[in-house]
């Protein structure tokens, strides 16, 4: 059994340009970790957990670190970190929900390391994020040897490749969007989201005409609550139809026993969490 | 792999030849000598390693070294103005805030890191700005008096405050 | 003497500003020239025979200098055991590894990332063999032996039967009943352990380490070393928590002496936070069942215990747990008939030891049953408890004399500043208020532990040294000894500077255990000090011509003749110093302290069932108090919130307030983390801890800090230093109580298992919804 102080040995690399860190990637796609932030890859390399031969850094890759406010959306470059973010103006103003969920991730120093990039890429228990990205109907860019693409966050396990990473977010601004966020963790302002519940909703008044609920703490394929949403598009948003969603979130969702709790218990947050985002969205600031 | 970097650590200005896979931690405590950066777990659950960067708040242990390339550092041994107290650091030993004291210079850089950004938060965001860091001994209210007391001596900057978190996410419409 | 007195004063910290200004050295901020650093091998399985241990790829590594195995480099039988009975634990094993995480071998190379690699390239050949993780699993027939000398896993029994139980209970107008559980807690502790030790080639090691009882670890590594005990010195070192867990001899110190000893050369051995957690000591797993008999008018008749401990693989010093839950259990209520039967039980896991919180439990079980017995007998809860609660001078079940005790006067308080009687049943749903009880003994009947003797020694300029061996873990022990000295002195805190907790400097202490910093090692401060003021007097005397008696000191700290008119001659402590020193008569001041304690009766023995040689003063000072808490429950996740605590301590006189209040907070923050958030988990099939670290072993932070009064009763007691007691754990020890009464307040459901976990609440609460919706439709 070892138990480690130091980190393991890898060879560092920081390219200096896209087109460098595309095309090591390109040339070392089985061998390279891509570090953004580092709190979850390094934390991870202490354990042993998955260690590569290489560490990409991005940090010296120009222009990965703004937010951009662009005709009917908000970029945000996959190197800014969760702090600026929920910091940002623009993300208050146009992003409410992301920048609430930005802000109730993790601690002031996680959020200050962290990134969005590395949140959205890790794909663990600790990306709170994508969740929220979902419900937003966000895409990645993707850059990979052959240029870049775009992606929509939900599909983004399913389609990122070996040697492609992801270099930014798109945040399209909706008008006229309710939203609300609830997280649930044993410590609430220290340990990762347990389950999350992020519903963005679109309508006039209580009618709902399109709705977004997107769950962490689940596996993939259930993230989205869809018979969720089928139950709230073009009806009116009262209590009885937002326990009736939650219920059906709750039942459709997949989730696992952790080390300090069931799957059963998690299905139950789930429930509570999606009803409490659901009346947080109805009646903004108030306590669900 | 070693590379060469330089930084500035309490206005000191280091140029180092380090592993590529040293932490900053590691660094700042075996390269540099300043063991007043404590380490705790060693994976950033603890906030004892917590330095500033730049002006923010960051995990000294989940810093690769060679990244700190270029910054500006501040650790617990840049506060004081020689034997002149930090009113933070003056404020911990007031208020009874210090036991063992080993969780004490990650609180107090955390401390700084939240005062620089919000010179007067409400007790739930002086709680949450330390909510990276884990003390044994005190508990935390003695800690959170010093911050409340450190805040009201501190010359304030003319800067407007910040807007902090807010205790609850209060859902809404764009 | 100054007017002023110190008793009584806020006074922060001695060793504060250093620790603000990142200056304090702990031990592993300390590096010695040529030092090595040294890498523990562990044990992957929970349970194996070691077959075989190969070294030479790893002593082949550049940059190794030593490697050591328990088969090759340790005195053969030299177990660690705090009393024959227990002395079980070979520090480096050679037969079995017992538990994940057991050392196995170690090395020591020219850097950290060398001795890694080192550890890696042992090769340990082991036969694994089935183990157990739990006390009911230990227990069964044939289940495989932790220690083979040991039937049934049965480490130790402890029982003391006072009166007749079984005939008192079946007198007794009511009997509650019912079992309580804890898990087992880990103390967290913030500096990760680190030994570093310089082997001189004289044969003296030279230990810097993380100690709260230094003599007994010394004790430790002399029975286990085999060498003199003049040859282990432990130099002090602040260190970074404690609160239990640094009491024992670790084995990372013994390997240190051992690397140190093979490599020539001084060699720091720093633990990962996991190796913290799963091989240093931890709080055992307790189930408590309990039969309570009570009068009519609520008088206890007598008490019924049985208590299993999960000893986990060594019971070295884990037989403290057996002990300690009955000094505190036997005080707290009065009990005619009492009965305590207690087993401790090995299991494949982390060594269970000392810590600050162990004894929570007995008080919950009580404080529960109060609350559910005033319903049934109709007497007000807060009644009940006054009616049996300890008053002074009463006669414990095992024979100790409880000499002061504010238990009474705690509950009132607690309860009136809480506003419980008002409050009680007629809070929104959801909300609830709580109360309950705890206390603490300081000093305990354990050989050498029982006393304290303390030096000073005087320089030319009248400033001195004061030798203590009781360290300073951070609570301020240097703090309170140098309050004392400086208030017996007459002379000023500054002039006072403390040697504390070297084995080769000091004087005997017991260390920080069993709360006898205050009631032993001050007193025994106070009796040095004392002693040298009596020579300060005599040579103050000869100077001016008069005897001791007729000298006293004025307010301007010089010495003049008693009762004479006008300014008159008069000599400075400095002149004293000096003039003696010529005469010499130098001015120095000894105090020994010893407990009030009877040790003619103390013996464990597993062998026999009942021991009747169990009874006699155990203990010189009991502590009280009593917690109020208000929570609240969320009905929907099972989270329980505190949300106040009103704690009211009965430590005696309060010496310094700023660190009685410090200490308090210290308590309810360890005891609210055991009670909602911290729970260990081990993985059934390789028996490794999984709750290794401050993200999976959820300590409270800040934010789960709730608002908190505390409040001091003042009362003094007769053998503490100006009638202080311990003011740090007893009471805080009803926590757990008062959160369970307080959750049934707040939402109507029974918890008895610690900690109250969200999903066993919201369990609970559908079970309720559901039976009050079938008698709804039945009904």
């Amino acid at each position: 059994m070892y138990y480690y102080r130091r980190l393991p040995q890898f060879e560092y690399v920081a390219p200096g340009s896209l087109k460098e860190a595309a095309s090591f990637l390109q040339a070392h796609p089985r061998e390279t970790r891509v570090m953004a932030g580092g709190t979850i890859l390094l934390h991870r390399m202490k354990e042993r957990i998955g260690v590569k031969k290489y560490v990409m850094s991005l940090k010296a890759v120009p222009g990965l670190d703004a937010i951009d406010k662009a005709p009917g959306q908000v970029k945000i470059g996959s190197m800014v970190t969760i702090q600026t973010i929920a910091d940002a103006p623009v993300v208050r103003r146009q992003c409410g929900l992301l920048a609430a969920a930005c802000q109730m991730l993790g601690t002031p120093q996680i959020r200050s390391m962290g990134t969005i990039g590395g949140n959205v890429a890790c794909n663990l228990a600790t990306a709170e994020i994508v969740p929220v990205l979902i419900a937003l109907d966000a895409q990645a860019t993707l850059a990979g040897a052959k240029g870049s693409r775009t992606v929509s966050v939900e599909e983004l396990y399913r389609e990122v490749r070996d040697g492609e990473f992801v270099t930014e977010i798109l945040v399209p601004v909706k008008a006229g969007q309710a939203w609300g966020y609830e997280k649930w963790a044993m410590r609430k302002r220290f340990d990762y989201a347990t389950v999350s519940a992020a519903v963005a909703i679109a309508g006039t008044g209580r009618v709902c005409k399109d709705a977004k609920i997107a769950l962490g703490g689940v596996t993939l394929p259930t993230r989205r609550a869809r018979r969720a949403e089928e139950i709230l598009k073009g009806r009116s948003l009262t209590n009885r139809l937002i326990v009736e969603a939650a219920e059906a979130a709750a039942e459709d969702a997949r989730t696992g026993a952790d080390i300090h709790f069931t799957a059963e218990y998690k299905k139950e947050l789930i429930k509570v969490m999606v009803s409490r985002a659901l009346k947080q969205a109805v009646s903004p600031g108030k306590e669900g | 792999m070693k590379q060469e970097m330089e930084f500035t650590v309490n206005g000191e200005h280091y140029t180092v030849r380090v592993d590529t896979r040293r932490t900053l931690l590691e660094v700042l405590r075996e390269t540099l000598g300043l063991t007043g950066t404590k380490e705790m777990c060693n994976k950033g659950d603890c906030g004892g390693c917590t330095v500033i960067m730049d002006g923010k708040p960051i995990l000294s242990c989940l810093t690769l070294a060679i990244e700190a390339q270029g910054k500006e550092i501040l650790t617990i041994e840049g506060l004081a103005d020689g034997y002149t107290l930090h009113p933070i650091q003056q404020a911990f030993v007031e208020s009874g805030a210090i036991q063992c004291g080993y969780c004490t210079p990650g609180f107090i850089m955390s401390a700084k890191a939240l005062l620089d950004r919000n010179p007067h938060p409400t007790e739930d965001q002086i709680k949450e700005g330390i909510a990276n860091n884990i003390c044994r001994c005190t508990g935390y209210v003695q800690i959170v008096e010093a911050i409340q007391a450190a805040a009201r001596t501190m010359k304030r900057p003319v800067k407007r405050p910040m807007k902090g978190p807010s205790r609850k996410p209060g859902g809404g419409k764009q | 003497m100054s007017a002023e007195t110190l008793i009584g004063k806020s006074i922060p910290r001695i060793g504060s500003v250093e620790k603000a200004l990142g200056r304090a050295r702990y031990t592993g901020d300390i590096i010695l020239p040529g030092m090595l650093y040294g890498k523990v091998l562990r044990s992957p399985h929970a349970h194996a025979r070691i077959v075989n241990i190969d070294t030479t790829k790893a002593e082949r590594i550049p940059g190794v200098k030593a490697v050591v195995t328990g088969i090759k480099d340790t005195p053969r039988g030299a177990l660690f055991g705090i009393i024959p009975h227990t002395r079980d634990h070979l520090l480096l094993p050679y037969d079995k590894v017992r538990y994940v995480g057991e050392e196995v071998a170690a090395v020591a190379a020219i850097d950290e990332d060398i001795a890694e690699e080192a550890v890696s390239a042992i090769k340990v050949e082991y036969e694994p063999l089935p183990f157990v993780l739990t006390w009911q699993d230990a227990m069964k027939e044939g289940a495989p032996l932790v220690h083979e000398h040991r039937a049934k896993n049965m480490a130790a029994h402890y029982l003391v039967h006072e009166g007749n139980v079984e005939e008192a209970l079946a007198r007794s107008h009511y009997v509650w009943e019912h079992e309580f559980t804890c898990e087992v807690a880990s103390h967290a502790l913030p500096e990760p352990f680190t030994a570093l030790c310089s082997f001189e080639p004289s044969g003296k090691y030279n230990f810097w380490m993380q100690t709260q009882c230094p003599f007994q670890v010394r004790q430790g590594l002399h029975n286990t070393m085999k060498v003199p005990l003049s040859d282990i010195r432990l130099h002090s070192v602040p260190m970074g928590g404690a609160h239990g867990g640094r009491s024992d001899t670790p084995p990372g110190a013994f390997i240190a002496g051992l690397l140190s000893r093979k490599a020539g050369k001084p060699v720091q051995i720093k633990f990962s936070r996991e190796e913290v957690e799963d091989a240093m000591r931890d709080k055992a797993a307790k189930v408590w069942r309990v039969k309570i008999g009570f009068a009519k008018d609520g008088a206890i008749t007598g008490r019924d215990i049985f208590m299993m401990l999960e000893c986990g693989a060594y019971a070295s010093s884990a037989i403290v747990e057996l002990w300690v839950p009955l000094l505190i259990d036997e005080v707290l209520w009065r009990s005619p008939a009492y009965r305590y039967d207690a087993h401790l039980v090995y299991t494949n896991k982390t060594i269970s030891s000392m810590m600050r919180t162990r004894a929570h439990v007995g008080p919950m079980s009580l404080d529960v049953a109060f609350d559910q017995v005033s319903k049934e007998l109709g007497i007000d809860p807060i009644e009940l408890r006054l009616k049996n609660a300890v008053l002074p001078n009463e006669v414990v079940p095992s024979k100790s004399i409880v000499t002061s005790t504010a238990l009474s006067e705690s509950i009132v308080m607690a309860a009136k500043k809480a506003k419980y009687s008002q409050k009680r049943g007629k809070l929104a749903y959801g909300r609830g208020i709580g109360i309950g009880s705890g206390n603490m003994q300081a000093m305990f009947y354990m050989g050498f532990r029982s006393g304290s003797t303390a030096f000073i020694k005087f320089n030319d300029d009248g400033s001195c040294t004061l030798f203590t061996g009781n360290c300073d873990l951070g609570q301020g022990n240097v703090t309170l000894h140098t309050q004392v000295a400086a208030e017996e002195l007459g002379i000023p805190m500054s002039t006072i500077k403390v040697c504390y907790g070297d084995t080769e400097l000091c004087y005997q202490d017991p260390g920080n255990y069993s709360m006898s910093a205050t009631v032993v090692s001050a007193n025994a401060v106070k009796k040095a000090a004392q002693d040298a003021r009596r020579r300060i007097l005599e040579t103050a005397g000869d100077l001016l011509d008069v005897s001791r008696e007729e000298v006293e000191q004025k307010e301007d700290g010089r010495y003049y003749v008693k009762r004479r008119i006008g300014k008159g001659t008069s000599v400075s402590l400095g002149d004293v110093c000096r003039s003696a020193f010529k005469r010499g008569k130098p001015v120095y001041g000894f105090g020994d302290y010893r407990a009030r304690i009877d040790y003619s009766d103390f013996s464990v023995d597993v062998k026999q069932p009942y021991n009747e040689k169990t009874y006699g003063q155990k203990v010189t000072a009991y502590s009280f108090g009593t917690t109020a808490v208000e929570v609240k429950v969320d009905t929907e996740t099972g989270q329980v919130t505190v949300t106040d605590i009103w704690a009211v301590n009965d430590c005696g006189t309060v010496l310094n307030p700023l660190l009685v209040r410090g200490q308090m907070h210290a308590q309810l923050s360890f005891m609210l983390g055991q009670g909602l958030y911290e729970t260990n988990v081990w993985d059934e099939k390789t028996g490794r801890k999984l709750t290794s670290t401050y993200r999976t072993y959820k300590v409270p932070t800040a934010n789960e800090t709730p608002r908190i009064e505390t409040y001091t009763l003042g009362i003094p007691d007769p053998d503490g230093p100006y009638g202080a007691k311990e003011g740090s754990l007893g009471f805080g020890c009803g926590l757990h109580g008062a959160i369970a009464n307080a959750i049934y307040d707040a939402v109507g459901i029974r918890v008895y298992d610690v900690p109250f976990k969200p999903e066993t609440i919201l369990k609970l609460l559908k079970e309720k919804e559901a039976k009050e919706k079938r008698k709804k439709n039945s009904g």
